[in-house]
Parts: structure tokens; sequence; C-alpha cells
């Protein structure tokens, strides 16, 4: 029953289980000459969590941003809860949700002020609104909070409101950029105990983390991006017996130098316990994907 | 209902519902906007009362031109000479209405003017009194002639470099002085025995202002109408900036990412920054109604007009400074040359009437020209509602172009990806 609340904003008729909650296809995000995302393709079911790894400049947030519509992909489709965000963009980004990496709400105005403005920009209004908050605000466990400037709460109540006005409206794919950043141990389990108990309700996720042990612990599957190109997708497992797709020597690679994506750096940046299987994996992916590279 | 339910609606309620919607998203952004500026209390109770202060010191600066017929011009008079025909002169320019004197030595006329403690100077040189005396008799007994006449020393104005118009003015004010004092001796012998010479002007002349205003100058008319409206400029900006800063932060994805188009977001801020500035012009010219005896000689409902298209104006005019300048530093520097610039050129500082011709003229290319012109024709010249309408809508036709320019280039750098990579 809970998860036919959270897609309130179904057609009739249409099984909601036999929809994906994403599916993008050769997607292709050019800016100038950098190409920054290069013809990837995504699925994911409802439920379902991905980690979007990679190092700076792979295009992990340029996938972020054509996905939730702030860059225009050059070429390709993406389909939220099969609705085409190219077609219908408002039904699209209602469906939803995007946690930043920054803090996205205002710090002068109060938690509940917050969340209410938010839940008025997704079309919820008066008492449902009222409820929505409430609740929102009993699963983040800031009610107690509510009424303080956003500005003045702690790290970690900081995060979960920032997952909270993400969530008001619930959306069938969330999109979440490092949502543990800078964060203590407790609070961090505190995020994901969240994170697990919205994908029981249905919800799907793409998580960008340079936390392995993270990626490994709570994503279903993983997706190693280089260069724009996803090399390899999968589980664990899977990514195991993978070889990784070739990628292209840079036709500019003056405008490549931000794209550090050297094994070592790759490994240097995401962390988690050494002899990690998801480590090992990937090391091999990105050794391997180094030595293939073609030229175009 | 919420907003999406409208797609599961008979298409004939379709746009009624998206318009519906639409309204009510504005709303609530402008809404947001508005608790956040009174978040801060002080901060809004100091929006409101700068532009009322600046107002106040820049009304009372040019106060004292109030009363033309009280208007003089204040002058160093450096006096060299002791023959009596000087101290002759010197009561008389004393008397003067048109000069408000401060005598002093030569040097000390210099030291002035080196420091811009004063703006002009005229010296009267040793032996002027005696020259100009014997001229005098020569004339009288009538054995004047050109070859013969003494040489008079030269009496100087010294002045500030930028004093050119005070400067001819003393120049005019002098002669005149002397003139009268000298005619009266110089044609005594060709008035009838006990005639008193009176060498006033010879003819009336009447002066007044024109566009006439049922009242007179109130230099408090000028600097409210001026300081307002830089006030709402820099208000605008201020608010074009806070759309940096939500760039700036995650708080631009998620507008961005949650069903509301770009146009409503920009005209949820339009709205509200043009809402609060609005409320400024209301308050600052209240406040100069009801404490510094300026009147609306206009028509009320052409207040309200241009008070709105020239909060509009504010609005708009920040919203496009930001976007074209992409970051906050660099859009505030853009903002503060543009706003100075517009204002100064405006005649938000001076009254237009004292720029240059060219100047002017240029003036009329900025809409900030066209809003000071309908505040002063509401506030001082009693222009009508049709010709205050006319300012407004140019006012209002400068907005909408830069409203349509910052939306096309907001979303040309959203197309572009430029928001996301920082690139130009």
């Amino acid at each position: 029953m809970r998860g036919k609340e959270l897609w309130f904003f179904g057609e009739e008729g249409v099984s909601m289980a036999d929809r994906f909650a994403l599916e993008v296809d050769d997607l292709h995000v050019r800016y100038g000459h950098l190409h920054a995302v290069c013809g990837l393709s995504l699925r994911l079911k409802r439920g379902e969590s991905l980690a979007l790894l990679g190092a700076n400049g792979s295009g992990k947030s340029s996938t972020l941003s054509a996905l939730c519509g702030l860059v225009q992909p050059d070429s390709g489709s993406i389909q939220i809860d099969g609705i085409s965000l190219t077609q219908n963009p408002g039904l699209c980004r209602s469906r939803l949700g995007v946690v930043p990496q920054d803090f996205a709400f205002y710090e002068e105005m109060s938690g509940r002020d917050n969340l209410m403005f938010v839940g008025r920009l997704y079309g919820l209004h008066g008492t449902r609104l009222r409820r929505k908050v409430r609740e929102v605000l009993d699963f983040v466990r800031l009610a107690d909070v509510a009424h303080r400037p956003a500005g003045t709460l702690s790290g970690g109540m900081q995060r979960r409101l920032n997952l909270a006005c993400s969530v008001l409206h619930d959306p069938v794919l969330l999109l979440l950029d490092e949502p543990t950043v800078g964060l203590d141990m407790n609070s961090r389990d505190a995020i994901y105990q969240l994170l697990e108990s919205l994908r029981d309700r249905g919800c799907a996720f793409i998580l960008t983390t340079h936390q392995l042990h993270e990626a490994e612990g709570f994503c279903d599957k993983v997706a190693v991006l280089r260069k724009g190109v996803l090399i390899a997708q999968g589980t664990l497992a899977e990514l195991a017996r993978q070889n990784p797709q070739p990628v292209k020597k840079p036709l500019h690679p003056e405008l490549e130098e931000s794209r550090v994506d050297s094994v070592h750096h790759f490994a240097h940046e995401l962390r988690g316990p050494q002899g990690t299987n998801l480590e090992s994996v990937l090391s091999r992916i990105l050794a391997e994907s180094n030595a293939r590279e073609v030229t175009p | 209902m919420s907003n999406h339910s409208v797609f599961q609606s008979s298409p004939a309620n379709v746009s009624r519902a998206k318009l519906f919607n639409s309204a009510r998203l504005v709303w609530d952004l402008t809404r947001k906007d508005l608790l956040l500026f009174f978040l801060d209390p002080r901060a809004a109770v100091l929006c409101f009362a700068i532009p009322i202060i600046l107002g106040l010191g820049f009304g009372k600066i040019f106060e004292s031109t109030r009363d033309v017929a009280k208007t003089k011009l204040s002058m160093i008079l450096v006096v060299e000479d002791d023959h009596p025909l000087t101290r002759q002169l010197v009561q008389a320019i004393r008397q003067s209405p048109r000069i408000g004197i401060r005598e002093e030595t030569r040097s000390e006329a210099q030291a002035l003017l080196t420091a811009r403690r004063g703006n002009v100077a005229v010296i009267i040189p040793s032996g002027m009194g005696a020259s100009l005396s014997e001229k005098t008799q020569l004339i009288r007994s009538k054995l004047w002639q050109k070859e013969t006449e003494p040489v008079t020393p030269a009496m100087r104005v010294i002045h500030s470099p930028e004093a050119l118009l005070e400067a001819s003015w003393a120049e005019g004010v002098m002669t005149e002085i002397v003139w009268k004092e000298l005619a009266g001796k110089w044609l005594a012998s060709l008035l009838p025995p006990g005639a008193a010479p009176s060498f006033e002007r010879p003819f009336p002349l009447e002066q007044e202002a024109f566009p006439k205003s049922s009242a007179s100058f109130n230099s408090y008319s000028h600097s409210f109408s001026g300081m307002s409206l830089q006030y709402l400029l820099f208000w605008g900006m201020d608010s074009g900036l806070l759309l940096l800063r939500e760039r700036k932060r995650g708080v631009w994805r998620r507008l961005r990412s949650a069903p509301v188009p770009l146009s409503l977001l920009l005209l949820g801020r339009i709205v509200s920054t043009t809402l609060v500035a609005f409320a400024q012009v209301l308050l600052t010219m209240g406040f100069a109604w009801a404490f510094c005896g300026v009147t609306l000689q206009g028509s009320y409902l052409g207040f309200v007009i241009m008070a709105l298209s020239a909060s509009l104006m504010a609005a708009t005019m920040g919203m496009l400074v930001a976007v074209m300048g992409q970051s906050e530093a660099r859009a505030r520097n853009l903002a503060i040359v543009a706003i100075l610039g517009m204002s100064m050129i405006g005649g938000y500082w001076l009254p237009s009437f004292l720029l240059p011709e060219w100047v002017k003229l240029g003036s009329m290319a900025f809409p900030t020209t066209w809003a000071l012109r309908g505040f002063e024709g509401i506030f001082w010249t009693g222009a009508n509602l049709w010709e205050t309408c006319r300012c407004a809508l140019i006012v209002s036709a400068y907005s909408i172009a830069a409203l349509v320019i910052a939306f096309w280039w907001l979303a040309r750098q959203e197309t572009h990806g430029i928001l996301e990579k920082g690139q130009s």
C-alpha cells in the first residue's frame, strides 16, 4: 500500500512494477569540444540502487545534471518512470528527487518553512502539504528542531534536511551527489538507514560517492565512468567478470586536462578499507581500460 | 489539487489549470523571497530607511537654492586698494543681494581655492580706485580723450578649474556694481540740477519657472525622487545577486530539478523584487510628503503606475546584470558601474539642467532618465496622467526587454552547460 502512495502521479491501468524507474539510452553531453558524457546507457528498476563511480572529470556530475534536466543532452533519451524528460520535463521532474552535494535549502528559513516551500514547488498545498511535511520531518527525525533556522542545525541534521527536501514529493528516482560527505560515522549510518527505508518503499537511487565501502554495502549495482564513457556496470559479481568498454583517446587533449583518470588518482580519490572487493575490481577495470584506449 | 492532476483533465481545462498552477507557483516563489526578506528585520528596516536618509541628505544640500530670489554666489573678495572710491565700491558689493562675500588677503584666497573651500575670488588691485577716480574727473570736466585715458589696473577673477559658471557670474555681478557706482558720477552733469540719479534696470523683468508648478521648487522633490530611484537599482542588484548565490549553492539545482519552468522561477524573483521596491518608493515618497513638504503635483494614479514601472525596472535590470555577470564578484562590479553611471547621467545626483548638453542628450537612451522624468513630473512640474504614462511606458518597455534578454541568456547558459562547467 505504501508503494502505491509513492506513485500517486501515475496513470491508472499501468502496472507500476513493469516500469523502469530510469532508462537512459545513448546519452551524449558536450560542452563545446569537450565530450563530457559519451553514449551512456543505463537501466534502473524501482527499488534498485546504483553507485556511479569515476574520477574527477569522468562525467558523473554531467550525467546527474542531464538526468535532472539542468543540462540539455546533445543526443540520446532519458525516461524517468516511463516518461520522456525531453517531451515532458515537468511531469518527469515531478517524479525525480535530487540531493545535491551542497546544502540545497535556505539557511535563514526554518526546516519546516523550507519543506513547505519545496512541497509547493511540487504541487502540494493545504492539508496535504502539512501532513507530508509532518511525515517527512518524523521520517528524518527532525520534528523537534523543525522550527529552528536551517543554518543553525548540526551538519548531520542539515544533511537529513537536505534529504527530506528531496523526498517530500515521493520521488520514483532519487539522485544523490555524495550525500554523506563531511559526516561522522553515526550520521552516515543515519542517512543510509533513511535511504534503505526509502528503497524498501520502491524508490530507486543513483548515488555518487568516493566511499567504496558505501557503494559496496548499500548499492545493488555499480557503474564506472571514465572520460564520459560507461566502461563497466553491473553487480559486483558481474563487474568481476567484465572487460571494460574501450575509451577513445581525446581529440583535444588540452580540453581534457581536468580529467584525472589514471588508476593511481582514481584509487587515491576512492576511499575504502584496503582489500575491499570493489577496490580490486575497479583497479583491474581501470588498468585494462587504460591499456585498451583506442585512437578515434 | 496538485499541479500534476491537470494532465488527467480534459483538454479544455488544461490551459486554465496550467495558468492557475503557474500563477500559484509564481506566488509561492514570491512568498518565499518575501519571507527571506523579512526574516532579517534589521536589514529590512535599513532597506527602507537608507533611501530616506539619502533623500534627506541630498535635499538639505540643495535646499539653499529653493528660493531663487535668495540665491547668492559665495565669493572671496580680496581688496588691495585703499582709495575712497574703492571703499565705496566694496560697500556696494557687500550690499549686493546676488553675492555673499568673504574678505581675505590674496594668499589666503589662493589657499582657500587650492583647498577647495571656495570656488571664485575677485581681486581689486592697488591703484584701481585712483585710476577710476581720475577717469571720472576727466569725464566730468569734459577733458576725457581716449589717448590720454589713464591705465586702470585689471580686476582679477580667479577660480577653481571646474567653476567656470561661477566665474562668469562673478564677472557679471562685479561689472554691474562698478557700472552703477560710476555711472552716477559720470552722468551727473547731464542731469537737471536737484535730480536724484537712479540707475536701476530701465525695464521691467519677470522671472518664472517653466513648466509651471503650483508649488515652488522643493529640493526634496528632486532628492527623494533621485535617491529613491538610485536605491531601487541597488535593491534590484542585490536581488539579482541572490540568484547567483542560489546558483553557487545547491539551491538552484533543487529549484531547477523541480517541475517549475525557468520562466516562472525568474518571474517569481521579479515579482518579489518589484513588490519590495514598490513598498520602498511608497515609504520614501510618503516620508518626503509627510516631513519635507513634497507634494504630489501630478496624478495619484500616475504616481502608482510610475512607481510600479520603476520598481519593475529595478528588478529586471538587476536580474539582467546578474545573469550577464555570471559570478557574484563580476556581477557586483558590473552592476555598480551600471548603477552609478545611469544614476549620474540620469540626473539622480544633480538636477539634469546642470549637466552638459551632450550628457542630457545621451541620457535619453537610459530608462533611469525616463523614470526620473516621470517622478519629477509627479512631484515637481505637475505632469498630467498621459505624460506620466508615457514615461512609465518607456521604462516598462526597457524592463520587458531586459527580462527577455535575461531569460534568453540564462536559458542559453543552461543549454550549453555553462552554469555546470563555468564555461563562457
